[in-house]
């Protein structure tokens, strides 16, 4: 069977099963959004605090993602719920980094002046600070989402869902008649999907952003690839984030 | 240095001592939870009554050779990634090829999203199941951090320095060796540190194409439903992983250049 | 003539692929051994790319250029520019290697042994002002910016080359530094006669630091090469007046300096001493103020007897400030510093500070007026040498400079 007679004959199946990989991708990144802002707007004052939870995210995306998955399976059991977890604590770390960086970055005079016309420290962050540092976060949650894609796949070993599957069957089915289409379409859809998401967090980057003049030409600098670091460097996922 | 010889007014000159205070300051906190992580999974699997199957995985013989199969497949990786792709950065940044160096970042960046273990049975089904196999998935899927990071650090070094230094009169050898390499080091040191981890996460997939490595206790766990299997190869792992990423921190401020902040 | 000329333009051109028009088309210069030229116009000119073309960081495309008689493209490009000295604006310190390492790099690669090198970078550091036991193993990010500038400086300088390139060297700098920066360097090169090609497009450096200077238009060309004091007097057309821009007669003040006029004696006193003997000073001298010093000789304060109150036990902090200037500073600057002190006058210190003479608002007027009467009496070509700095006035003499 050639590969689009293979694409042709699945073709429930592999939409179901792309549609389930980013079902899993974007709402894990979107819990760790939420976890991962909530825990730097609380930590970055603090050089310390931030400093701590930074080193825990960075840990946790050391750990090789096999490992992690078999550790979460003891107590969550086979199937959806380990794998989202999974994927949740590693989209923390770029979302942590990035969002303090955002928030440090901001003109003082910003916040002095939300505080000058009497906004609470809440209505600042709310109305002020976040939505500054707004496209320096969703840098990060674009590289969280590229780097949890990859990783999505061999949550299927532990019963996930998505196009992890097929690579797996094609493992199992090593020389038979589909191995190579089946390992082809889940790598290959990965990276497509992959590539469509990234597209559509740009756009949505676009849209977010505002008249206001940003001093992103400052701060963000070409990235030096870190999937585990302490280094102080801004993870975006293109020169500029949310479009030039 | 004679930063013995040097007035007190110098304050900001890093005294060796001050050095080392500040690298164990940084470094001390990981091998003691490492260490408590190993000790507290040693009691805890001292404690089970373990029946063949585990037996038959959880001894030192065995693990002694599953982490010495994971060890070598990182450490070869990581010569071949360090080889290929300082040299590919170097070459990528000269002139004339400096064009070539954004496909290497969008591959890059490609990378960072393709499914490792899709990467790997791929390359199986070319070149069949073992351990070179998995040694050039491993590589592939390694070589963009540091092939990036090495573009990026050499291009971050200010054009400025190597215009004094051309201006000065050092050939384009010097200039690359003196200025522009040691100050990316700091940068490339970060890839290469970034490989290291990829390099052992990817390795607990290589017992799926037979090439062994501490993968094999957590798939022999999950196979066979022994929870203490699963729990000391997943355990082993996250330890080698970052010890191994401790290790190139240490190294990273070791050869950090001085005069850098 | 000829073995009078260090370096020589011809015809000289640059094109760059995919440009229609040259960078730099068909520049000729020819600049004499020991003068300073600078060459000065808009950015993007092509003044950068006229001198890089000197030591072949840019390549010519078409002309001759003539370093001390020869081509500069049969020797080889790193060879001449470890003969020729660079410095840039942003200085561009190794940061990884200290102030020694920086300044001695060209001597290594000229093959000079570590003790020979070592001599020299403390002989450099010393020139340059900067005490070698305290700099020599600073990393560059542990100095100011003028004194990173100073190293940058020492490490042309290093090889002792004949001909020095400076890319707008001072430009990076506070205006403050910059004037100091620039007075050192101007009593430097009265030491070492260097060739010395100084881009700027800060006219009133230009005027500070040229023997002679070459207004550049578009593409490097040409409009006006000559001494300042002429350029001034007489600018070749309306571009070049246009760049002198307004106030030309207030810039004819950079033309002179300091140790070209004479000062005068003020009453000091040391600053320890007692308001007494401060206003023994005055009757003896019958000066209206008189100026307090501090133990090593440095300018504190002008005090006058209406300062002094009846029961005053000292003289510390007693006064109106001093203001100073250097013998290497211009009438302009000189002006600005009269005009700072609200005293009519400001002092001459040495290079390190100490008091050497005083130079009041009437000795200035005197000086503008007879520079006034020299230039009405010799509106004829100058003499052709570089003599401007070297034909100081008779005054000269009373500067205890240090050799």
């Amino acid at each position: 069977m050639t590969f689009p007679e293979y694409l042709q004959s699945r073709r429930d199946l592999l939409l179901a099963q792309t549609l389930e990989h980013a079902t899993i991708v974007l709402t894990s990144i979107a819990l760790a959004t939420v976890i991962g802002v909530l825990l730097a707007v609380a930590t970055y004052r603090s050089p310390r605090a931030r400093g701590i939870v930074t080193a825990i995210a960075a840990a946790i995306l050391t750990i090789p993602s096999f490992a992690l998955l078999g550790l979460l399976i003891t107590p969550l059991g086979l199937g959806y719920v380990p794998a989202m977890v999974a994927l949740t604590l590693y989209a923390l770390l770029p979302i942590i980094r990035n969002t303090v960086v955002g928030l440090t970055e901001i003109d003082p005079a910003l916040t002095e002046a939300a505080r000058g016309i009497g906004m609470g420290r809440l209505r600042s962050l709310a109305t002020v600070e976040i939505p500054l540092a707004w496209p320096v976060i969703l840098a990060g949650i674009r590289v969280s989402t590229q780097m949890t894609m990859g990783i999505a796949a061999i949550a299927a070993y532990v019963g996930g869902p998505g196009l992890g599957n097929q690579i797996f069957s094609g493992l199992a089915n090593l020389g038979g008649v589909n191995s190579l289409n089946q390992a082809l379409v889940g790598t290959v859809g990965v990276v497509v999907l992959a590539v469509v998401v990234d597209l559509a967090l740009g756009l949505l980057g676009v849209l977010t952003r505002t008249g206001r003049p940003r001093r992103s030409a400052g701060y963000v600098r070409p990235r030096p690839l870190r999937r585990a670091s302490t280094a102080a460097t801004v993870a975006t996922s293109s020169p500029t984030p949310g479009g030039p | 240095m004679s930063a013995t010889t040097a007035p007190s007014s110098t304050e900001t000159v890093l005294a060796p001592t001050s050095r080392w205070h500040g690298l164990l300051r940084r470094h001390l906190a990981m091998p003691g939870i490492l260490a408590a992580a190993l000790l507290g999974t040693y009691l805890w699997v001292a404690s089970l009554s373990l029946d063949d199957i585990e037996r038959r995985s959880l001894n030192a013989g065995y693990l002694l050779r599953t982490i010495n199969q994971h060890l070598m497949l990182t450490a070869l990786t990581t010569l071949l990634v360090v080889v290929i792709a300082i040299g590919g950065g170097i070459l990528l940044t000269r002139p004339g090829m400096r064009r070539l160096a954004p496909v290497a970042t969008g591959l890059a960046n490609i990378g960072q999203a393709t499914p490792a273990i899709g990467l790997l049975v791929l390359l199986s089904i070319w070149l069949g199941i073992g351990f070179s196999t998995a040694l050039i998935g491993l590589v592939a899927y390694s070589v963009l951090p540091v092939l990036h990071n090495t573009i990026v650090g050499i291009n971050q070094v200010d054009r400025y320095l190597i215009e004094a230094g051309r201006g000065i009169g050092m050939s384009p050898g010097a200039v690359l060796l003196r200025i522009e390499l040691p100050l990316a080091v700091p940068v490339i040191l970060a890839g290469v540190r970034t490989a290291l981890v990829l390099a052992v996460g990817v390795a607990t997939l290589a017992t799926f194409i037979n090439a062994g490595g501490l993968g094999a206790l957590i798939v022999t766990g999950i196979k066979l439903q022994r929870e203490s299997v699963l729990v000391v190869g997943a355990v082993l792992t996250g330890a080698l992983a970052l010890t191994l990423d401790w290790l190139g921190g240490v190294v990273a401020d070791l050869l950090r250049p001085r005069g850098l902040d | 003539m000829t073995e009078n000329v260090m370096i020589d333009l011809q015809q000289v051109s640059k094109f760059y692929r995919g440009q229609k028009a040259p960078a730099v088309e068909n520049v000729s210069m020819t600049i004499r051994r020991g003068e300073i030229v600078v060459l000065v116009g808009p950015s993007g000119c092509g003044k950068t790319t006229t001198m890089k073309m000197i030591n072949r960081l840019i390549e010519p495309s078409s002309g001759l250029i003539r370093l001390d008689g020869s081509d500069v493209t049969s020797l080889d490009g790193n060879e001449l520019r470890r003969r020729v000295g660079y410095v840039i604006q942003q200085v561009g310190l190794f940061p990884h290697m200290t102030v020694a390492t920086n300044v001695g790099l060209v001597p290594r690669m000229l093959g000079w042994d570590r003790r020979r090198t070592e001599a020299r970078v403390d002989e450099l550091l010393d020139l340059v002002g900067l005490d070698p036991a305290q700099y020599r193993n600073r990393l560059p990010r542990q100095l100011s910016g003028g004194q990173q500038q100073r190293v940058g400086v020492a490490r042309a300088l290093a090889a002792d080359p004949p001909v020095m390139l400076m890319d707008e060297p001072f430009g990076a700098t506070d205006p403050l530094t910059r004037d100091r920066l620039q007075n050192e360097f101007l009593r430097l090169q009265e030491k070492l006669r260097k060739t010395i090609v100084f881009v700027t497009h800060d006219f009133d450096e230009a005027i500070k630091m040229g023997t002679r200077i070459a207004v550049l238009g578009e593409r490097s060309k040409i409009r006006q090469f000559d001494t300042p004091e002429r350029l001034l007097a007489n600018p070749a057309d309306s571009t070049v007046a246009q760049f002198i821009g307004a106030g030309a007669s207030l810039k004819r003040l950079n033309l002179r300096r300091m140790n070209e006029i004479p000062w005068e004696d003020a009453a000091t006193v040391q600053v320890g001493h007692s308001p007494a003997s401060a206003l023994r000073r005055l009757d003896e001298t019958g000066e209206s103020a008189v100026l307090t010093v501090d133990p090593d000789g440095r300018p504190l304060r002008w005090v006058t007897p209406r300062d002094l109150e009846p029961g005053q036990d000292s003289l510390d902090g007693v006064g109106t400030t001093a203001t100073v200037v250097e013998p290497q500073a211009t009438l302009h600057d000189a002006l600005d510093a009269i005009l700072a002190s609200s005293c009519g006058a400001t002092v001459v210190v040495d290079e390190r500070g100490r008091y050497q003479g005083v130079v009041t608002i009437d000795d200035l007027m005197r000086a503008i007026s007879e520079m006034r009467a020299s230039e009405r009496a010799n509106d004829q070509p100058l003499a052709e040498t570089p003599a401007r700095r070297s034909a100081a006035g008779p005054t000269v003499a009373r500067q205890a400079r240090r050799s």
